[in-house]
């Protein structure tokens, strides 16, 4: 039975956010006995909401209320996050890498960057790897646990012809939180595409139909949809008591609290941690570092289409279930440091008609859509150098119909970022050419959905947010629980990484609450 | 033998004056600004400003075997929009052809004052709206080879997902 706790009940931790950060963070504390509210912005979807039909599902689920883009951010949607429960995970796209060895320690591996705070994370991968083991029991990932890879479609092929012609090597159709054959009440994936409008059969894993519904036989576990948090409650020790939002009325309410879990996606957290400064904390919540909302990463992410000489129909099938691994190392030999991978990516005729050229029209524009299914893509994810003066900061005169100020995304490529994405293009260029494609293609500067760094995990509170675990150095019982942690970027999709960080984190803040510490 | 470009467009204008603006309840009401022709009956100016813009709408696009309906639907949205941006481009399209009217102006000199308009308002809106009206399209869906939803057809793990007919053996 989902449970209904008192408004002043103090004995609860309140989560802001249900996606993976929030979703799994809450969840594993309810498996804990521990009482949870969980505080969702966007309102609840069901299975039947789910279509295959990439505008509508961009408008069911996307966060689309005001954020500034400024710099490479584009304005308007300078980050595509969801506004629901399940939070990303409705539109993530699945793909489960782990950050490897090096990317753990970026700064003892590739030394200073100018202009750069590299630092290496407070955990190795070591420490991080029986988290890693248990996030993808729990998410059934592909190419782990002995649970088969899913099939290659065409555009899988082709890619990895493509990519072996170039003499590429380490390329499988990657691991995947999506079923390939029935598993814990999730069925296989028919191959449908849409993996980025939400999984419309639940064969791909998320927070929204599996952790939370979960959590909800317990009586432990209250979500309370539609609910946009507005502050973070301090008392005069400095500690957090409560948090206040607004439900679908727009009716103020405070749930009173024990500990309090920020887990809004990078933009929103930092958002709420700066909005909810006291005479004690001027900067903002967990700010004494004033680190909050700077080296804010997004990925180095772009795009490579080719028209290929022949049907590709790159529609049909898991839309990002395949990858190269070869590029995700340190050498500087390319000219650059960190790594990238490449993954699979297929888009609707909508996106490509809108971005193959920006701005494209005409004869020659229109007979290259009718080139649609012949199209074959990749995308580039590479690790992009946290800086202090990529940040999230709020607008100093315009705020939203709450009254909250509006935050603006400030992000800029590196020199390292430019040298990455050159040689990225490049390779990609040569690999689909190496097929005798007509045309090849390339596409960036979209809304970013790899979002991390800007409440960063490390030993200094002079320099991080947040210890190891998450938990503000500045107010013990405020805990950072998403991307926003990440110290540094590395190559891989953060999800996987942010649900091993919560498994940490819960099984620890769960320690401290039964050792009445906290 | 005409032109594709031009059969579409005769479609175009008999598809308005069938009935297209009766389909367009309000849209009268909607066209504000500069009076493109004061002498002119309102029904005539929205048909001609109707026409224009589905013209510009297939420059922006062209695909001869389409339903050119879908080019007056483009053109509608544009007029519902009641933008001023767009009572202006209309105003001087109108205007400024002189003795020729814009739908009968040759290729090079419709792309060519296209062109001139790329970067304003105007444009990057019809651009925009024609995209959100074809590529939303079943009958574009067809015609791109693009299948639409897939879930009624229970995906495609048994419709060929991993079919490829071209690559090179061996490869």
């Amino acid at each position: 039975m989902p449970a209904n706790f008192d408004l002043n009940d103090n004995s609860v931790v309140v989560v802001i956010g249900s996606g993976a950060g929030g979703g799994t963070v809450g969840s594993e504390l309810v498996k804990r006995g521990i009482k949870v509210v969980c505080l969702e912005a966007g309102p609840r979807l069901g299975l039947n909401d789910i279509v295959n039909n990439e505008p509508e599902m961009f408008g069911k689920l996307s966060w689309l209320d005001r954020r500034i883009g400024e710099g490479y951010a584009p304005d308007g949607l300078p980050v595509w996050s969801v506004k629901g429960v399940g939070g990303t995970t409705t539109h993530w796209t699945a793909c489960c890498p782990r950050l490897q060895d090096f990317e753990f320690k970026s700064l003892s591996t590739y030394g200073e960057l100018e202009d750069c705070n590299l630092a290496d994370w407070p955990v190795t991968l070591e420490e991080m790897d029986p988290w890693y083991e248990q996030a993808e029991f729990m998410m059934a990932v592909t190419g782990t646990h002995g649970i088969d890879r899913l099939p290659g479609s065409a555009n899988f092929k082709v890619m990895e012809a493509a990519a072996r012609s170039i003499g590429y090597e380490d390329i499988d159709t990657y691991n995947m939180a999506i079923n390939s054959s029935p598993r814990d009440g999730r069925p296989a994936c028919l191959q449908l595409g849409f993996c980025n409008s939400g999984c419309a059969i639940n064969a791909k894993w998320t927070t929204l139909f599996n952790h939370i519904p979960q959590a909800e036989q317990t009586d432990f576990y209250d979500l309370r949809p539609e609910s946009m948090v507005t502050r973070i409650v301090t008392d005069e020790s400095g500690n957090a008591t409560a948090v206040r939002y607004v439900d679908r009325d727009g009716v103020e309410h405070e749930q009173q609290a024990r500990v309090v879990c920020v887990a809004a996606n990078v933009v929103e957290t930092t958002r709420l941690l700066l909005n909810s400064s006291t005479p004690q904390h001027p900067n903002g919540l967990a700010n004494s570092s004033d680190q909050v909302g700077r080296n804010y990463m997004r990925h180095v992410m772009a795009m490579v289409f080719g028209v290929m000489p022949g049907e590709v129909n790159w529609h049909k099938g898991t839309t990002c279930a395949g990858v190269i691994r070869d590029e995700v190392k340190h050498d500087p030999q390319r000219g650059f440091a960190g790594g990238f991978q490449y993954h699979l990516l297929a888009l609707g005729p909508e996106y490509i008609a809108n971005n193959l050229i920006p701005g494209g029209w005409g004869k020659e524009y229109a007979n290259l859509m009718l080139d649609y299914d012949k199209l074959a893509g990749v995308i580039i994810t590479g690790e992009d150098p946290p800086q202090a003066t990529n940040r999230i900061t709020l607008h100093p005169t315009e705020v939203d119909h709450l009254g909250l100020p509006v935050p603006v995304v400030t992000y800029n490529k590196h020199p390292n970022t430019e040298a990455m994405l050159k040689y990225g293009y490049q390779k990609g260029r040569e690999m689909y050419e190496s097929l005798g494609a007509t045309e090849v293609f390339f596409h960036e500067g979209f809304g970013a959905t790899h979002n991390m760094g800007t409440c960063r995990i490390g030993h200094d509170p002079a320099t991080s947010v947040c210890n190891s675990y998450g938990q503000t150095h500045d107010i013990a019982n405020l805990f950072v629980s998403d991307g926003s942690l990440f110290t540094t970027a590395g190559s891989a999709n953060p999800t996987l990484t942010i649900i091993s960080l919560m498994l940490r984190q819960a099984d620890y803040l769960a320690d401290q609450l039964e050792a009445g510490i906290l | 033998m005409l032109s594709s470009r031009r059969q579409v467009l005769l479609t175009i204008s008999q598809l308005i004056a069938a009935g297209g603006l009766a389909a367009c309840g309000g849209a009268e009401t909607n066209t504000q600004g500069q009076d493109i022709n004061p002498t002119a009956p309102p029904e005539a100016r929205q048909e001609s400003n109707l026409q224009l813009l589905a013209g510009i709408a297939y420059d922006l696009f062209p695909f001869d075997d389409l339903d050119p309906m879908l080019y007056v639907t483009i053109a509608q949205r544009m007029l519902d929009l009641d933008s001023p941006a767009v009572t202006e481009a209309l105003a001087m399209m109108q205007e400024n052809n002189g003795s020729t009217p814009w739908l009968e102006l040759d290729e090079t000199q419709r792309i060519e004052l296209l062109s001139m308009l790329e970067q304003g308002a105007f444009f990057t809106t019809m651009r925009a709206t024609a995209i959100e009206v074809l590529f939303r399209d079943p009958e574009v869906f067809a015609l791109l080879g693009y299948g639409g939803s897939a879930i009624e057809q229970g995906g495609y793990i048994n419709r060929g997902f991993a079919d490829i007919t071209w690559l090179p053996e061996g490869k």
